[in-house]
C-alpha cells in the first residue's frame, strides 16, 4: 500500500470516528430530553435541572405554570420546553393513570382538573390546537378518545374547529365504545366512554344497561351514570326509571342523579345549573307529588330538588310536613330541606311546645334549626329540651348530646364532659367524647 | 372482597385569620390587608390491622390564584424544615395544627404540596421508605404536587377562611408490583381533594353490637364505609373510617349529599342510610350489629 493510500485511510477512520463521537453525543442529548419529559408526566417540571436557593414569601411565575422565571433566586442549568404534542402526551398519560382500577368520578374530576391546570391547557392555543388535530384523527381505540374528549372538557375547547372535531370524536367514541361493551377486558372502558360521551344517546344505553344488569354488575354501571352531567339525559333516565318495576334499581338510578346534581351545583356555573334544573323539573316534581307511591325515589327528589332549587324544595318540604301520616324518613328530608329557610325557628316554637309533638318530631325540628341564630329564650328552651332527651339511653339521648354540643354553651360542654368521663352507659360516653372532640375543634367551632 | 387495605382519607386543615396589617398589593384585584395561615391537620382513618403507621412529611406549602384567573403569583406559605405528619395517630376529628403564618387577603384557586419523604410501615413488620426507594414518590417539580380547590379560598380582611384537605390513601398509595400482601414496593400518587369546611358534610356515631339480653357494647376498630344512596359495593365508597376504642367515628369531609353508612367488622355488618346532609351540617348515625 502506497504511503498516499496509508494517508487517505488514516483520514477516513479519523473522520468515521468523529462521526461517530458527534452521533453518540446526539444520543445522550436526547436520552436526556426524554428523561425531562418522562418527569413532566409525573409533575410540573419542564426544566431539565433546577437548583433552588431560599424562596421569597412572594415568588413570581410565568404564566406558563411551570416555566420558573429565571429573575429573582431561581438559577437554571437548562431548560428543554415541551412541544404541544409532548404536552398533550404528558396529559394523556396521567389522564390514563386517573382511569384505574379506583377510578370515581370525583377522583377522575380532581384529576382533570389538575392536569388542566398544571399543563395550562384552558389557555394554550398551540396545545388546543394539537388536541382538535388529534380529535380528527381516526382511532379505534375507546379509550384514547375518551381521554381526549375529557381533556377537551377541561380545556374548555371551543371555536368552529374544536365543536366540529368533537362531533366527529365522539361519533367515534361511541363507535368505539359500542364495539367493545361485550369485550371483557375493555368492558370498564366502554362505560366509562359512554358516560364521559355523556349525550342522551350514550346515556340511555347506560340506563339500558343498568336496568337489566344483573346485581353483581351494577356498580361499574352506576358508576358511569354518577358521571354524567348533561340535563336532558339524566331527566330521561329520571323518568324511565318511575316506571322500573324493581324499586331498589330505580332507586341506584336516582342516587347516581343526585351525585351528578351535586357535582354540577357545587361547581357554582349558575347558567349550567339553571339549565339543569330547567331539564330535571317534570320528573322531580312528579316524584314528589307521588310521595305515597315511591317514598324513597321523593325523598331523593326533594334532596336534588334542594340542591338545585332550594326555595321551591322548601315549599314542597312545608306541604309534606302538613300531612300527619308522613313516615319518619320524609318527615327527616322535609326537615333537613326546611334548613336555612326563614320559617325554620317558628316551625321550631311550634315544635317546642306542642303536646302532640313526640321526642323524634322535637329532635328533628332542633337538628333542623341547629345553624340559626336563635333568640336567647328560644336557645333557652332548645337547651333545656336537649338536656332532658340526653338523659335517654338509645339513639335519640346520643343525638341530642351532639346537637348540645354545636350550640357551644358553657354549662352544656361541662355536662358533656363529665358525661365522657363518668357516664354509666359506654355508648353514651363514647358519643359525648366524640361530639365534645368535634364542638372544640377549630374547625368546627369557627363554622357555627 | 377485593379492595386494598388503604381505606379512608387523612385531612389537612388550613385556617386563615386577619391580622390587621397592611402589607403591599399582591396582584389579580386583591385587597391589601393580610390574614394569618394555619396548617392543621387530622383524620387519618385506617383499619388498623394491618398499619403500623404512614408518615409523611412536607417540605413546601404555597398557594396562587392560578391560571383562569391571570395571576400566578405563588405565594409560598413554607420553604424549609419538613413538616412531619403521623397520618395513623390522627383519626376520627382530632386535629394537629401545622402552622400559622401570615397570607395576603384575596382569592386563591390552587395549593401546591411538595413530599420530601414519605414513609409506610405495615403490622407485619414491612416498611416502605421513599428515602431508600421502596416506596416511590413521583418527580412533581419544585413546587409540588398541585390540588386545584373546588371552590374558590376567599382571605377576607381580617376574618377566617379555611381549606379542608383529603388525602385519599385509598388511591394515594398504590402496591407496585401484585397485591398489597406481597408487595415488595408501593407507590405514592397523591389525590387530594380540597373542601372548605362550611362547604363539606359530616357524620359521626357509636358502632355498638347488641347481646342476647338486649345490652348494647361499644365496637372499636369496625371499618365505616361512606356509600352513595342505593350502592351496595364497598369499592364505590366515597370515604371510610374506622371505630376508636369505645366504638366513637367521626368522618369529616364529605361532599354535601345523601349516604348509606355500612360498617363491617369480621363476618358481622350493618348499614343505614342518611338524608341528606347539607353543607356545613353533619349527621348523628349509630350503627348497631346485632
Amino acid at each position: 500500500m502506497s504511503r498516499l493510500h496509508r494517508s487517505a485511510l488514516l483520514a477516513l477512520v479519523l473522520l468515521l470516528a468523529v462521526s461517530l463521537w458527534l452521533l453518540a453525543r446526539q444520543q445522550t442529548n436526547a436520552g436526556a430530553a426524554a428523561e425531562e419529559i418522562s418527569l413532566a408526566d409525573g409533575g410540573s417540571a419542564r426544566t431539565l435541572t433546577e437548583s433552588r436557593a431560599a424562596a421569597p414569601l412572594v415568588l413570581p411565575v410565568s404564566e406558563s405554570e411551570s416555566e420558573r422565571s429565571s429573575e429573582g433566586t431561581i438559577e437554571e442549568s437548562a431548560r428543554i420546553v415541551l412541544t404541544p404534542a409532548q404536552t398533550l402526551a404528558a396529559c394523556l398519560a396521567e389522564l390514563e393513570r386517573a382511569f384505574d382500577a379506583n377510578y370515581t368520578p370525583r377522583a377522575f374530576d380532581a384529576q382533570l382538573a389538575s392536569v388542566v391546570a398544571r399543563h395550562g391547557l384552558a389557555r394554550d392555543a398551540a396545545v388546543q390546537a394539537e388536541l382538535c388535530a388529534r380529535l380528527e384523527a381516526p382511532a379505534t381505540d375507546t379509550a384514547g378518545v375518551v381521554r381526549l374528549l375529557a381533556l377537551a372538557r377541561g380545556a374548555q375547547l371551543s371555536g368552529a374547529r374544536g365543536a366540529l372535531a368533537l362531533v366527529s370524536a365522539r361519533q367515534r367514541a361511541w363507535s368505539a365504545a359500542e364495539g367493545a361493551l361485550d369485550r371483557g377486558a375493555q368492558r370498564q372502558e366502554a362505560l366509562r366512554g359512554l358516560a364521559a360521551l355523556g349525550g342522551i344517546k350514550e346515556v340511555t344505553r347506560l340506563y339500558q344497561l343498568l336496568a337489566e344488569a344483573p346485581e353483581a354488575d351494577e356498580a361499574p354501571l352506576r358508576t358511569a351514570l354518577a358521571s354524567v352531567r348533561d340535563g336532558s339525559a339524566l331527566a330521561q333516565c329520571l323518568e324511565r326509571s318511575l316506571q322500573l318495576g324493581e324499586q331498589r334499581k330505580a332507586l341506584l338510578i336516582w342516587g347516581a342523579a343526585e351525585e351528578s346534581v351535586a357535582r354540577e351545583t357545587a361547581s357554582g356555573d349558575a347558567t349550567r345549573v339553571r339549565a339543569l334544573q330547567a331539564r330535571l323539573r317534570g320528573a322531580l316534581t312528579q316524584t314528589m307529588e307521588q310521595r305515597q307511591r315511591v317514598p324513597v325515589l321523593a325523598e331523593r327528589a326533594l334532596a336534588i330538588s334542594h340542591l338545585l332549587d332550594p326555595q321551591q324544595a322548601r315549599e314542597q318540604a312545608r306541604r309534606w310536613l302538613g300531612d300527619a301520616e308522613l313516615s319518619p324518613e320524609l318527615r327527616r328530608q322535609a326537615q333537613d330541606a326546611l334548613k336555612g329557610g326563614s320559617d325554620v325557628l317558628e316551625r321550631l316554637e311550634q315544635a317546642l311546645v306542642d303536646p302532640q309533638a313526640g321526642d323524634e318530631a322535637r329532635l328533628l325540628a332542633i337538628e333542623g334549626a341547629m345553624h340559626q341564630r336563635m333568640p336567647p329564650a328560644l336557645r333557652a328552651t332548645v337547651r333545656a329540651s336537649l338536656r332532658d332527651l340526653s338523659q335517654q339511653s338509645g339513639a335519640q339521648g346520643r343525638r341530642a348530646l351532639h346537637a348540645l354540643a354545636t350550640l357551644q354553651d358553657p354549662a352544656d360542654l361541662e355536662l358533656l364532659r363529665s358525661i365522657a368521663r363518668d357516664g354509666t352507659d359506654p355508648l353514651a360516653r363514647a358519643a359525648a367524647r366524640n361530639a365534645l372532640n368535634r364542638a372544640e375543634s377549630e374547625w368546627k367551632r369557627e363554622d357555627l | 372482597m377485593s379492595r386494598t387495605p388503604f381505606l379512608g382519607l387523612i385531612c389537612i386543615f388550613a385556617a386563615l385569620a386577619g391580622c390587621g396589617k397592611n402589607s403591599g398589593s399582591t396582584g389579580g384585584g386583591s385587597t391589601a390587608v393580610p390574614g394569618e395561615l394555619a396548617l392543621l391537620i387530622t383524620d387519618a382513618p385506617f383499619p388498623h390491622d394491618a398499619i403500623a403507621s404512614a408518615h409523611i412529611s412536607i417540605d413546601r406549602i404555597s398557594i396562587d390564584r392560578g391560571l383562569e384567573q391571570g395571576d400566578t403569583t405563588r405565594i409560598v406559605l413554607h420553604d424549609g424544615a419538613p413538616l412531619g405528619f403521623e397520618l395513623t395517630s390522627l383519626r376520627n376529628g382530632a386535629i394537629g395544627e401545622v402552622l400559622r403564618t401570615p397570607v395576603p387577603s384575596g382569592d386563591y384557586f390552587r395549593l401546591f404540596l411538595n413530599f420530601s419523604s414519605v414513609e409506610l410501615a405495615l403490622e407485619d413488620g414491612r416498611v416502605f421508605r421513599s428515602s431508600d426507594g421502596s416506596l416511590q414518590v413521583p418527580e412533581l417539580g419544585p413546587e409540588g404536587f398541585v390540588v386545584p380547590l373546588d371552590t374558590v379560598l376567599r382571605v377576607p380582611e381580617g376574618d377566617w377562611a379555611r381549606l379542608l384537605l383529603d388525602i385519599d390513601l385509598t388511591r394515594s398509595f398504590q402496591p407496585l408490583d401484585g397485591a398489597f400482601e406481597d408487595a415488595t414496593a408501593f407507590s405514592f400518587q397523591p389525590v387530594i381533594y380540597a373542601v372548605m369546611p362550611g362547604q363539606s358534610a359530616e357524620v359521626r356515631g357509636v358502632v355498638a353490637r347488641r347481646d342476647s339480653q338486649g345490652g348494647m357494647h361499644p365496637v372499636d376498630r369496625a371499618t365505616i364505609f361512606f356509600l352513595p344512596i342505593g350502592v351496595k359495593d364497598l369499592d364505590q365508597a366515597v370515604a371510610s373510617t374506622a371505630s376508636d376504642a369505645d366504638g366513637g367515628y367521626c368522618q369529616l369531609g364529605l361532599p354535601p349529599g345523601a349516604y348509606r353508612v355500612f360498617a363491617i367488622k369480621g363476618t358481622r355488618q350493618t348499614w343505614l342510610e342518611t338524608a341528606r346532609i347539607s353543607a356545613g351540617n353533619y349527621a348523628a348515625v349509630d350503627l348497631t350489629f346485632d
